[in-house]
């Protein structure tokens, strides 16, 4: 409770007694914890933030919650009595999280997040503005679609994040009255499967489909399936969000995927590290809601083959291209 | 008429001397198919050690199943003290003064004495919370002290005797004002020395007024103990016999009906010749140094209390338990039987003694039931191993013919057979495997008495065509009918081997007691 | 006269709603669920177009389910199904993946294949061997086992997922494509129910199998090696688990290390108990296995088709659970 920046008076007491910079900052203790580590992106992040972690010499202790939510606040709640100083939370529901993040407000301990969503007490959770991203993909779409048509939308809005995408769906469609919607929850576990024998069974009973809104990238490949199985990849169009490799891959070869919104899955992770490192320092971000900027990623802006699109660079709109010349 | 009867006789006994403690008066019990009683008389007076006796599906555990509550009666009367009484559940029959103890009692081997007399009663508690203890073993002593048992309330039951088991079952019982206690078959797995205190304690009660309604197999206990005996048959009155009438041979017609049906011997005479079986030193667990021949044709029964070794020479041929010495060979040849398997292919075949739990396959065909050791004989070929369905079933059919196995067919459920049948074709299974030693635990367990002819009439025929069977049974009178020799086993030693005329229930039972016979 | 004569009631009861539904009751509801949907989308429902394409979706189930069957026939359960499943699918993609696309040729393939079911095997029959030697309770070995598994794919796989760029065509012909019109994962059902069919109910190794999980000493005392048929029914059901995990596989292109078999390892075993309430109550059996997994795929795709919300299709099915388990019930509380 002493104070809101115990590492940074630490280190500053460890300076004023002599002894090395490195050593003080090896003080600072970090724990990472993911309800989920399989994911891949989520993965990724972990990956990325423990990396930039270490290098400004902190260490860092990551959990596995393996899907339970429950056993994996016990974790933070057991990082924050160990006495770490910073807890980051990789796309772990924060509403789930109240309990832990009032504790660690109450010890004074940073909790930091990605893609978690917003809640009372955190210093900033990290992600995209999942809202914004599903607008503009479903803006893109509605572009393709000249705002008519059968619209399929597999979704979980289960997740904060992928509900945001949802809402920025029908924001868009609402002014579309030709437009025809059909929408999917998938089954989690299972969505893989899942996606495909519901786009399989939607393309027997609905032959007039005519695009597909996916909430994440994980559903592409299977949605994309049961369209290539159906013999209409040549007058199905996808769209998505995320950007995995499979999914570049797949736009790049000009199938039925149209485009995804990527985001810098690898910025996420190594910003929240950024935003702990503030918050260490006695700096809180004016927002709690930190969001990164994503690219489009079309036929077009597909990155090379193994490459992530070069994010410095790219864009989210998608006139930029003839802006530009 | 009988029932008008039957009122006059209570109305007049009433005049001259209370009322019985218990009276059935003309019970039927109808179960679909079949009437397992039929006008069922039975009076209890106070203080009196009553027999129920009868061959097994004569009605015993459903006529005391209809006094306790546990089965409406289709009709009849219950009355206690003179008084119509209508029991419909155990809670009713406790509070009539009725009390049943099974042959496995009803006590919790895992808890203690103490424990098991609180079960079914609210505990005395400390501050109404915590259970005071050391009250609970002053009340289980003082339910103790009636029946004079020198055991600690602490201990637990499965570390008691049967007969301790059995007297703690009956003074909790008498502690739950119990004035009819019913046995069912409590000694069936007692020592001769724990029956004696069993009983001991049984008259000291029945002096105090309790009664007891006691059924037993064991003929000779009945004898020793009983004031009265009434016997059913086939699910009717056979007759009662008071104290002074009661004689071995009227009791044993009356249980069998036609006197000749348990007492015709099945045996065929056993030519001289080398021995099938020969063994030498059997060494196990509870076999110590047993050795015997056995002779193409023989019928030779190893009678024993339960744990004297006898029962366990058939597991140990069979490979069912693990020998730790000695030599087995057939024809001359050692075997080594590790597993049944080994068992089967050295020509041994096994009926053991539990049909339901070890023999039977239930929900299976009695085709199914039949081949289930030799289905290797009706394969197409070795490779996929498909079983060639048509040989199958004649095969089964030739076994149901030759074992005379009552039937609608071969796909029948097995579980709609009668016990008598269900053990004709378990037995019937193993003349398809070539077997020439036929190892049978008690095959006429729980079978009806016409059945248990039929199946001594099989085993004779089995050793008349050349095979050997060593035979072993917990009803001892069957040994005098079926086995030419009898090897009597006591504390895992053959103590005693009786020949032909020497083979009687009363020979058997004195050596298997550890005794000799007096020579005369 | 008929031969289950022996088992009806008292002569003279006629005809017997609770026997036949026992017997017939979930082989009733799936005709009338069939009925419903072709009612209802006359269009869709029963064109050969989707009835091809609900037996495609209810293949990989189906084969995991009708493996699972041998295990509960000995009266065993394997919860390691789901796990063998993602054991499965991603093994051979990742085997696949390592010798490299362009040399996936069809006899590679099929090596691959076999090499994977091997091993699978081999995890099932140290299951069988755990669980009849050590005497351990199979559920909690299985269950354990699985972990073993899902670990070991995670830590092999960097939690990465195999995708159909690295998959050669060869192993992607199993999922996708089709023999006369019929899908490779339907022929792919169809022989695996067949053999296993013809195994559990007319070779001497499926009856005795039989036998055990009918009364298990009375087959030790018939001299059938007891122990022994443990290891064969476990392995047989972990094969049959990682091939549906195989066809998965092939079937999405992908080899996933997580996230196949979870779904199916539940669905497995409400097939497998929607099937012992079939025609032989009480018994597990490979027909009806097959009767639960069509149920499971009629009911998802049937609901689907109409356009009716994910959750009704688990409330649905859980309904009809518990109805078949009742019907079998009731012939068990009446006896």
């Amino acid at each position: 409770m002493a104070t809101k920046a115990k590492a940074f008076a630490a280190a500053a007491a460890a300076l004023s007694l002599s002894v090395s910079a490195g050593a003080a900052l090896a003080e600072i203790r970090v724990g990472i914890v993911a309800v989920n580590y399989n994911s891949p992106s989520i993965n990724r992040q972990v990956v990325t933030a423990t990396e930039a972690a270490r290098e400004r010499g902190w260490t860092v202790e990551d959990y596995d919650g393996r899907g339970d939510q429950v056993a994996t606040n016990n974790a933070a709640m057991a990082f924050i009595d160990r006495g770490f100083d910073a807890i980051i939370n990789i796309a772990s529901p924060n509403p789930q999280m109240i309990q832990v993040i009032d504790y660690a407000a109450e010890r004074g301990v940073p909790f930091v997040s990605t893609f978690s969503g917003l809640a009372p007490g955190i210093v900033a959770d990290i992600g995209s503005n999942n809202t914004a991203d599903g607008v503009i993909a479903t803006t893109e779409l509605m572009g393709r679609l000249e705002g008519r048509g059968h619209v399929v939308k597999f979704n979980w809005n289960v997740l904060p994040a992928l509900r945001e995408r949802d809402h920025g769906f029908h924001a868009t469609v609402r002014d579309f009255p030709d437009l025809r919607v059909t929408e999917i929850e998938v089954r989690v576990p299972g969505q893989v499967d899942d996606a495909f024998n519901q786009m399989t069974n939607l393309l027997l009973a609905n032959p007039d489909i005519d695009a597909v809104w996916t909430g994440w990238d994980e559903l592409v490949a299977p949605v994309v399936r049961a369209i290539e199985q159906a013999g209409r990849e040549d007058d199905i169009i996808v769209v998505s969000m995320d950007g995995i490799p499979e999914v570049f891959d797949m736009i790049r070869s000009g199938g039925p995927v149209a485009l995804t919104v990527a985001y810098d899955v690898d910025r996420m992770g190594s910003t929240a590290v950024a935003v702990v490192e503030a918050a260490l320092g006695g700096e809180t971000p004016a927002s709690r809601i930190l969001t990164l900027a994503p690219c489009l990623v079309t036929q077009d802006t597909a990155p090379a083959q193994g490459e992530r699109p070069d994010f410095g660079n790219c864009t989210l709109f998608s006139g930029e291209a003839f802006a530009a010349q | 008429m009988i029932a008008a009867q039957a009122r006059t006789d209570a109305a007049h006994a009433s005049a001259v001397a209370p009322p019985p403690l218990l009276e059935v008066r003309q019970m039927i019990k109808d179960f679909p198919g079949t009437r397992a009683l039929d006008h069922v008389d039975l009076t209890v007076r106070a203080g009196e050690i009553h027999a129920l006796l009868g061959e097994n599906g004569a009605g015993k555990s459903t006529i005391i199943k209809c006094i306790c509550g546990a089965q409406p009666a289709t009709a009849g009367e219950v009355l206690i003290d003179g008084e119509p009484v209508s029991i419909t559940s155990p809670q009713e029959a406790q509070a009539a003064g009725i009390a049943v103890v099974h042959q496995h009692t009803n006590l919790i081997p895992e808890l203690s004495v103490e424990e098991n007399l609180c079960l079914g009663e609210p505990l005395p508690r400390i501050g109404g919370v915590l259970i005071d203890w050391p009250e609970v073993r002053r009340r289980a002593r003082a339910v103790l002290s009636p029946v004079d048992l020198d055991i600690s309330p602490a201990q637990l039951c499965a570390d008691l005797r049967p007969d301790q088991l059995a007297m703690v079952a009956i003074a909790r019982a008498v502690a739950r004002k119990a004035r009819l206690i019913i046995l069912d078959e409590p000694t069936a797995a007692l020592l001769p020395r724990e029956v004696e205190t069993l009983f001991a304690q049984m008259r000291v009660l029945a002096s105090r007024g309790v009664a007891f309604l006691y059924v037993s197999h064991r003929l000779t206990e009945v004898f020793d103990i009983a004031d009265r005996v009434t016997v059913l048959r086939d699910g009717r009155n056979a007759g009662t016999f008071d104290k002074d009438k009661m004689d071995r041979k009227s009791v044993v017609s009356a249980i069998v009906g036609a006197e000749t049906a348990l007492r015709e011997r099945h045996i065929t005479p056993v030519a001289d010749g080398p021995a099938l079986l020969s063994v030498k030193g059997l060494h196990a667990a509870r076999v110590n140094g047993v050795s015997f021949d056995l002779r193409p044709g023989e019928v030779l029964g190893v009678a024993g209390l339960p744990g004297s070794g006898a029962e366990e020479v058939l597991n140990l041929l069979f490979g069912r338990t693990r020998l730790e010495g000695g030599e087995i060979s057939m024809d001359g040849a050692p075997l080594k039987l590790r597993n049944p398997a080994d068992a089967i292919r050295a020509g041994f075949a096994l009926v053991p003694q539990d049909r339901l739990a070890e023999a039977v396959l239930h929900g299976y065909s009695v085709r199914e039931n039949i081949t289930l050791p030799s289905l290797a004989q009706f394969l197409r070929e070795r490779v996929l191993r498909l079983v060639h369905g048509g040989r199958e079933k004649t095969a089964a059919r030739d076994v149901i013919a030759r074992m005379n196995v009552r039937t609608p067919g071969t796909e029948t459920l097995i579980d709609a057979l009668s016990g008598g049948n269900q053990q004709k074709a378990v037995l019937g299974r193993w003349l398809t495997t070539g077997a020439r030693v036929f190892l049978l635990n008690s095959p006429t367990a729980a079978v009806d008495v016409g059945a248990k002819a039929e199946i001594y009439e099989l085993i004779a025929e089995l050793a008349a065509a050349g095979a050997s069977v060593l035979f072993t049974s917990t009803e001892v009178e069957e040994f005098p009918v079926i086995c030419g020799r009898v090897l009597v086993f006591s504390e895992g030693r053959i103590a005693g081997e009786l020949h032909d005329e020497q083979v009687t229930e009363a020979n058997i039972m004195t050596i298997a007691a550890g005794e000799s016979l007096e020579q005369d | 006269m008929s031969k289950t004569d022996a088992t009806a009631p008292a002569p003279g009861a006629g005809f017997d709603l609770l026997h036949f539904l026992a017997r017939y009751g979930t082989i009733l509801s799936l005709v009338l669920l069939i009925a419903f949907f072709s009612f209802m989308r006359p269009e869709v429902f029963p064109s050969m177009r989707n009835m091809f394409n609900v037996l495609n979706q209810v293949s990989i189930l189906g084969i995991i389910a009708i493996g699972l069957t041998v295990c509960l026939v000995i009266g065993q359960f394997d919860l390691s199904i789901g796990a063998l499943a993602t054991f499965g699918g991603y093994v051979a993609a990742r085997m696949l993946m390592e010798i490299g696309p362009a040399n996936g040729t069809p006899m590679v393939v099929a090596g691959v294949v076999l090499a994977v079911l091997f091993m699978a095997m081999i995890i099932g029959i140290i299951n069988g061997a755990l669980v009849s030697y050590l005497g351990i309770s199979a559920i909690v070995e299985t269950l354990a086992m699985s972990f073993i598994v899902t670990g070991v794919i995670l830590g092999i796989s960097g939690s990465r997922t195999i995708s159909p760029t690295e998959i050669p065509a060869a192993f992607k012909i199993i999922g996708q494509g089709n023999i006369a019109g019929i899908p490779n994962p339907v022929l792919i059902m169809i022989a695996t129910a067949l053999v296993l069919w013809l195994f559990l109910e007319h070779t001497q190794p499926g009856r005795n199998m039989y036998a055990i999980g009918g009364n298990k000493e009375a087959s030790r005392l018939s001299g059938i090696p007891v122990k022994r048929y443990a290891l064969v029914a476990m392995g047989i059901c972990a094969a049959c688990a990682a091939l549906g995990g195989m066809v998965a596989a092939a079937n999405l292109g992908a080899g996933r290390p997580q996230g196949v078999g979870e779904t199916y390892l539940l669905n497995a075993f409400v097939a497998v108990f929607i099937g012992a309430s079939t025609l032989r109550p009480g018994k597990f059996h490979v027909l009806g296995t097959a009767v639960g997994v069509l149920m499971i795929g009629v009911i998802n795709n049937g609901l689907s088709v109409m356009g009716v919300p994910s959750f009704w299709q688990y409330i649905v099915q859980g309904v009809l659970l518990i109805l078949a388990l009742i019907s079998a019930s009731m012939m068990v509380l009446r006896r």
